[in-house]
């Protein structure tokens, strides 16, 4: 159990860092050949993919109503690496947004769940 | 240059400080309209596979779905992510709808609210960063 608490850590965390490579990617660039050749958009690519693999694990071994809303937790970590690394600002419309969203993704799931 | 310095001059960081002096992001609902489509193609893109077996609708999914990271993408450059990133949301919100409609899944009311409160979730986050970026 322990065990997919930490691929479900990991994932978010990977699926969080991937948008961070794509923020990036695209930070001053706006022209598609000069976005192809950002090192940023082929390591968020391949963190999206690897994120993608994990939320599939994660799918097979435990409960859709489980795995759905941990995975909307990603942006609770995308809120804290973007401040982190990129400088963005936490404020309250974030925090409030973000939770709000969450209560409605559990809301969903319990509904699929039953 | 060290990656830190790098980080600590992201030319988005002082965009964003620039955009709170002049009382808004102008650009932001261009960055919240491309997560829209992003969300819609995710979910058409997924429900191609689906509805339809075969080499083709795989293929058509796939480039569906490649459109929508595209929109995500270029989303990324008009606002923060952190703002960007939980519109995808919209994606739940699509495909219960999808499900209801097409694959005539059952709308229980329990999912009518789910979906109420992701959009108010989502309306928060736009409406919060069209004043505070």
């Amino acid at each position: 159990m322990i065990g997919y608490v930490l691929v479900m850590i990991l994932m978010g965390f990977v699926a969080s860092y991937a948008s961070i490579c794509l923020k990036r990617a695209t930070d001053n660039r706006i022209r598609p050949i000069e976005i192809l050749q950002s090192g940023w958009l082929w390591a968020g690519g391949f963190l999206y993919v690897g994120a993608s693999l994990l939320n599939i694990f994660l799918l097979k071994h435990l409960p859709y109503s489980v795995v759905v809303p941990l995975g909307a937790l990603t942006y609770v970590w995308t809120m804290f690496l973007s401040h982190w690394l990129l400088h963005e600002r936490i404020t309250k419309s974030k925090v409030l947004g973000i939770t709000v969203i969450l209560i409605g993704v559990v809301l969903l799931a319990l509904s699929s769940a039953s | 240059m060290d990656v830190k310095e790098r980080e600590k001059k992201t030319p988005e960081a002082a965009a964003e400080k620039e955009n709170a002096k002049k009382g808004g992001n102008s650009q932001l609902w261009i960055g919240v309209l491309l997560m829209v489509v992003c969300a819609a193609c995710l979910c058409a893109g997924q429900l191609i596979w689906k509805m339809y077996d075969g080499l083709l609708p795989m293929i058509l999914g796939f480039i569906v779905y490649v459109g929508g990271a595209g929109a995500m993408l270029y989303a990324y450059h008009f606002g923060s992510v952190s703002l960007l990133q939980p519109l995808n949301s919209i994606s739940y919100i699509f495909s219960t709808i999808l499900g209801a409609v097409v694959l005539k899944e059952s709308v229980t009311p329990l999912k009518v609210v789910a979906v109420v409160v992701i959009l108010v979730g989502v309306y928060i986050l736009a409406a919060g960063g069209k004043k505070e970026e």
